[in-house]
């Protein structure tokens, strides 16, 4: 039996954002919300695990009430239920509150878990710091960037293949452990029939703040040491050349400039 | 569980001068780490607070003085056997404990995969705040640290402030540039390292290089040329590689490429590849998608071609050519060879 909580994040879907031609800024209406990429990949392997040993999974996420949909959504990949932490008191936390309270759920409510496992980073503000801060609230160890993961139930450990800078670390480490995983540990399944209709009857256990209790000042923005003071557009670039007429003419122009800036240097033998 | 420091606890004050943290890479001090001396030497002016680089490792004291010629002014060594290779549990150990008793008001890292790991795990011991990949740094009226950094794969910058101290920061490597290297003279502190097997909860049992070959070159390079869809197919990429040879860049691609094995994994440049920021990057055949342009517009110069005249990449470069790039890059490689080699017969 292994026990696994699954960090998820619901984030607007990237690729999808516009921005708008006059002021510039990122426009998030109408932009479809996702369950965070790193995030589906952390479901499959604790699906993945569950298979093996047997256990429960429980999906654990942070977010508006819409992030429901979210958590539906890994429930119909066949995971076992999940938890949503939803108040206002929550809002415009950074890393580090977002680790405290995080880590407070899985104190109060699934403390018996083998492993956590967190995306490598969340794609709308991609700090991938989360995990991190919430193994060490828990006082856990925390492996990042893992690529392979064996679990020994019975030896009460892990065997994983960490992948940095074209390194790979073989690592052996206790349970309970908190791992962020990443692109390239495994392909996330769809949503089955089935497990669409059973998810249907599993149910989403959400907590405000005042339930989960603690101090509530170490909540949201309050809580976070960090706050974003301005938000802008980058500045335009300043426009550049561009040639269309005779590919011969572009191209001794361009030669001449890269000459000039000294880009091109004839070869000193 | 650890309760949390309210912030309002934090004497400022009390707090004062800027630490780097040095990586170690290949045996030496990393590029990232002496290009945040350079940035901090920027913030001097307003901030006033001296700059110390703090390096870990096996048998690192010997960079003390290339760590003080690229603007550290002081040097804080610590060495140990169990730093001999990078883990959480080690580092953070021997690192909070030096900034606890140091209580610098800033504390850098180079955002590098493990500098990553390990300011996440400080700040979060430390309960402090940090700004993560950051591209910019200044200071305000205020003489407060401002932290840029892009939202949303680079379509959004937003500037963080920090209430508590240290205020951790992880700076993307190529955002700030190295000091010119002169001879200077530097205070160094040997710390006494304090590590018993038990600290580290993790046991590192083998380590490997990956299949695919490092690519340190493509961040280093002055010229970076990448390859995208527009060429076609596998075959069609030899044309790129001779153009790549004669300009003497090295070779980049986008996603799509990378993912169809025309050009190697590794090479991929943009939001989940690599960011590099050369003199001279070429786009060839590739449209610009936000979350390649993260990777590369930070490049001096930046030249387009694509056959496309409304391709996004138009609206970001210094020189584009809207042109078939099998007729446009030939008589490029053409005229770079030109040039290059007749001096070679002079
Ligand atoms: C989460 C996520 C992460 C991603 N990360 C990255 C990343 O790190 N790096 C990355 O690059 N992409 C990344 N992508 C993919 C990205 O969205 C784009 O799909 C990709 O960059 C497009 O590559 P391309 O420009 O080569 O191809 P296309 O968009 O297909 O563009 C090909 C271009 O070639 C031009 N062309 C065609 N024929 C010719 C010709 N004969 N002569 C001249 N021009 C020609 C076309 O006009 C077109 O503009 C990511 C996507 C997601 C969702
Ligand atoms: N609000 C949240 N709710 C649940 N998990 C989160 C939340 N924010 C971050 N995480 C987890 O932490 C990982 C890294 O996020 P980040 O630090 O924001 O890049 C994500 O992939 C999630 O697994």
């Amino acid at each position: 039996m292994v026990n696994i909580i699954v960090c998820v994040k619901q984030v607007p879907d990237v690729a999808e954002l516009k921005i708008d031609p006059l002021t510039h800024n990122v426009v998030r209406e109408g932009v479809p919300s996702i369950v965070n990429p790193d995030d589906r990949i952390g479901v499959e392997e604790a699906l993945r695990i569950k298979e093996k040993y047997g256990g429960r999974i429980t999906i654990l996420s942070m977010g508006p009430p819409q992030a429901k949909a979210a958590l539906f959504e890994c429930l119909s990949m066949g995971t076992d239920d999940a938890i949503l932490l939803s108040d206002r008191t929550f809002a415009a936390a950074d890393t580090l509150a977002t680790a405290y309270t995080l880590a407070r759920a899985i104190k109060m409510y699934r403390n018996d878990f083998d492993l956590i496992i967190c995306g490598r980073r969340a794609i709308d503000a991609e700090t991938g710091q989360t995990g991190i801060q919430i193994a060490e609230q828990l006082e856990i160890p925390h492996l990042t960037y893992v690529k392979n993961v064996q679990v020994f139930p019975d030896e009460k450990k892990v065997v994983v293949r960490r992948e940095v800078e074209g390194q790979i670390e073989t690592i052996e480490a206790p349970i309970p452990i908190l791992l962020t995983v990443m692109e390239g540990l495994n392909k996330p399944r769809l949503p089955n029939l089935r497990e669409i209709i059973k998810s249907k009857k599993k149910e989403i256990r959400v907590v405000n703040a005042t339930e989960l209790g603690g101090d509530l000042s170490l909540y949201g923005l309050k809580g976070s040491p960090t706050w974003v003071a301005k938000v802008y557009p980058p500045p335009p670039k300043p426009g550049g050349t561009i040639k269309s007429g005779e590919p011969k003419e572009s191209v001794s122009e361009l030669i001449n400039i890269l000459a000039e800036k000294k880009l091109i240097v004839k070869r000193v033998e | 569980m650890m309760a949390q420091v309210s912030s309002a606890l934090i004497d400022i004050q009390s707090w004062r001068g800027v630490f780097v943290y040095v990586e170690m890479k290949d045996g030496k001090p990393r590029d990232a780490s002496l290009e945040l001396l350079g940035a901090s030497h920027k913030l001097k002016e307003s901030l006033q607070e001296e700059i110390t680089a703090v390096i870990l490792g096996k048998d690192v004291a010997e960079f003390a003085k290339i760590l003080a010629s690229y603007g550290a002014e002081k040097v804080i060594v610590a060495e140990h056997d169990m730093l001999g290779h990078y883990t959480s549990d080690a580092y953070t150990k021997v690192l909070s404990k030096i900034v606890l008793e140091n209580k610098p008001s800033v504390v850098f890292y180079p955002a590098t995969p493990n500098c990553r790991d390990l300011a996440s795990k400080m700040a979060a011991r430390l309960k402090t705040g940090l700004a993560a990949d950051c591209t910019d740094l200044k200071v305000n009226g205020n003489k407060q640290l401002v932290q840029i950094r892009p939202d949303f794969g680079g379509k959004d910058l937003s500037e963080i402030l920090t209430k508590t101290r240290p205020q951790m920061v992880t700076v993307r490597p190529g955002a700030f540039k190295k000091l010119q290297p002169k001879d200077s003279k530097v205070r160094v502190q040997k710390v006494k390292v304090d590590l018993k097997p038990e600290d580290m909860r993790v046991k590192i049992l083998n380590v490997e290089k990956a299949k695919i070959e490092g690519s340190d070159d493509l961040v280093k390079s002055q010229i970076v040329a990448s390859a995208g869809m527009g060429f076609g197919s596998r075959e069609n990429i030899a044309i790129f590689e001779e153009f790549v040879k004669a300009i003497g860049a090295s070779p980049g691609a986008s996603r799509p490429v990378v993912e169809r094995g025309w050009i190697a994994r590794d090479r991929q440049v943009g939001q989940s590849g690599k960011t590099v920021a050369p003199k001279l990057y070429f786009a060839i055949g590739i449209s610009g998608s936000v979350q390649h342009r993260v990777g590369m517009e930070n490049s001096e110069f930046i030249v387009a071609i694509n056959n496309d005249p409304n391709a996004p990449i138009f609206k970001f470069c210094n020189f584009g050519i809207v042109g078939d790039l099998f007729k446009v890059l030939p008589l490029i490689t053409e005229e770079v060879k030109k040039i290059k080699g007749n001096s070679a017969s002079s």
